[in-house]
């Protein structure tokens, strides 16, 4: 489920990374999210970034855990569990960080995990320039 | 080849002056502390007292005549085993604690592999305070271990005991930079120990990814040998299901090297970055594919 309204600015940031980063948060959302709840994606301005939400109602992961995610090799799953080796949420987070944003987690109200995704707003385009601006497509 | 230009660094400072320099500790590598620095010149310090006591003391006898000959050379000669002797207290003290964080370091290694399998986590280097990073051996199960102590600790933190049921890093003293004495004793410990905990960190990285590497390889190999094996007869269903398994191993393998690559990127401050102008509704596509292509859709 997706709650991206148009009014939304554009960002700016390295498409293919930006893609990445996205498809990681993701892609661990619906691995932790119950059958019947699917993830939500919402994007939100706020001052002078946009705000992307990837929204799961899953186990979460406790306060104390949170920044221990981020580290690398960490599995907070059950021990033994190998669903992932560790690196998804580091990586995440680095290359945001390269694009000048930031991925912080937070806990879904009703429970679950929202992973905030912050990146820099484009600047306004002059008004000479924006009938001219087309968008980057993705691949 | 150019001689003259043989014999210049690419900085244009002469070839001999950086091997000097860097053999005195005393070049610009960023990594080396500020209490390596001091210790570097002092040591370079008592290196010239040590090798210029014995010339001055000549050039001293030769001006003041007769009436110096005796005294000049022995206070020479007591400058000159002094500044020995500290050189040689210097790098006792250097040693003595370098191995003393080294049996610090691998008693806690051995408690906490023993507890659980041990996992690596390399810390960032602290604002202002310069160093190789480190590696710590850590237990999921230890009481008290948050991630925020791993990214307080460093390779500077000493292991302490285990006995507290904290993880060793935490619970134990640590050198911090304080005053200039104790920066000076840290620096000789730490230089003694840096090169040893890279090695065992880049071992360390390994056992931890190795089965990571080791599993989805062995799959593959283990599918792809089965459909080669004329001994067994193969159904198209078993063949199916052996090409399956070799496919998503191989994802399996390939997304990992992408990552411990993209990790080894960052950490290196190497990742190209290319932004550009992007709107939502661009990503929106994107992100349904993404989306049907993780659920499986």
């Amino acid at each position: 489920m997706t709650d991206i309204p148009s009014s939304v600015p554009e960002v700016m940031a390295d498409p293919a990374i930006t893609e990445r980063v996205i498809g990681n948060l993701l892609s661990n959302a619906l691995r932790y999210s119950p059958p019947a709840s699917p993830p939500l994606l919402t994007a939100r301005a706020r001052g002078d970034r946009v705000e992307l939400r990837v929204v799961d109602h899953g186990p979460g992961i406790p306060e104390a855990d949170r920044k221990r995610a981020f580290l690398p090799f960490c599995r907070l799953g059950t021990p033994g569990s190998r669903a992932s080796v560790g690196l998804g949420l580091v990586v995440s987070r680095g290359l945001a960080e390269a694009m000048g944003g930031t991925v912080e987690p937070e806990e879904t109200p009703g429970g679950g995990l929202t992973m905030v995704v912050s990146l820099p707003a484009a600047p306004a385009l002059p008004a000479a320039e924006i009938g001219a601006a087309r968008p980057i497509r993705a691949a | 080849m150019n001689r003259s230009g043989a014999s210049q660094e690419a900085s244009g400072r002469p070839r001999w002056k950086a091997r000097l320099a860097r053999a005195l500790g005393l070049d610009d590598n960023p990594l080396r502390r500020a209490s390596d620095r001091a210790e570097a010149w002092i040591r370079a310090g008592l290196l010239v007292v040590f090798l210029a006591a014995g010339p001055i003391a000549a050039l001293a006898v030769g001006q003041l005549g007769e009436s110096a000959s005796a005294a000049v050379p022995a206070s020479a000669a007591t400058l000159a085993v002094t500044a020995l002797a500290l050189l040689i207290v210097l790098r006792l003290i250097q040693r003595f604690l370098g191995r003393r964080r080294l049996a610090a370091w691998e008693a806690a290694a051995r408690d906490w592999t023993t507890m659980d399998r041990p996992q690596v986590v390399t810390a960032p280097q602290r604002a202002g305070y310069r160093g190789s990073g480190g590696v710590f051996w850590r237990s999921s199960r230890a009481p008290g271990f948050t991630g925020a102590d791993i990214r307080e600790a460093d390779m500077n933190g000493m292991p302490g005991d285990n006995q507290s049921g904290r993880s060793g890093a935490l619970a134990g003293p640590r050198w911090r930079p304080g005053p200039w004495w104790l920066a000076l004793l840290h620096g000789l410990a730490s230089q003694a120990t840096r090169a040893a905990a890279a090695d065992r960190g880049r071992a360390a990285l390994l056992a931890a990814v190795s089965h990571d590497l080791r599993a989805p390889l062995a799959a593959a190999k283990a599918a792809v040998s089965g459909l080669r094996s004329g001994e067994v007869p193969i159904t198209a269903d078993d063949r199916d299901e052996l090409l399956a398994t070799a496919e998503e191993s191989l994802d399996q393998l390939a997304k990992l090297v992408a990552s411990l690559l993209d990790v080894s990127r960052l950490q290196a401050g190497e990742q190209a970055v290319f932004p550009a102008r992007r709107t939502w509704a661009t990503s929106s596509r994107t992100r349904s594919t993404v989306w049907d292509r993780r659920a499986g859709r």
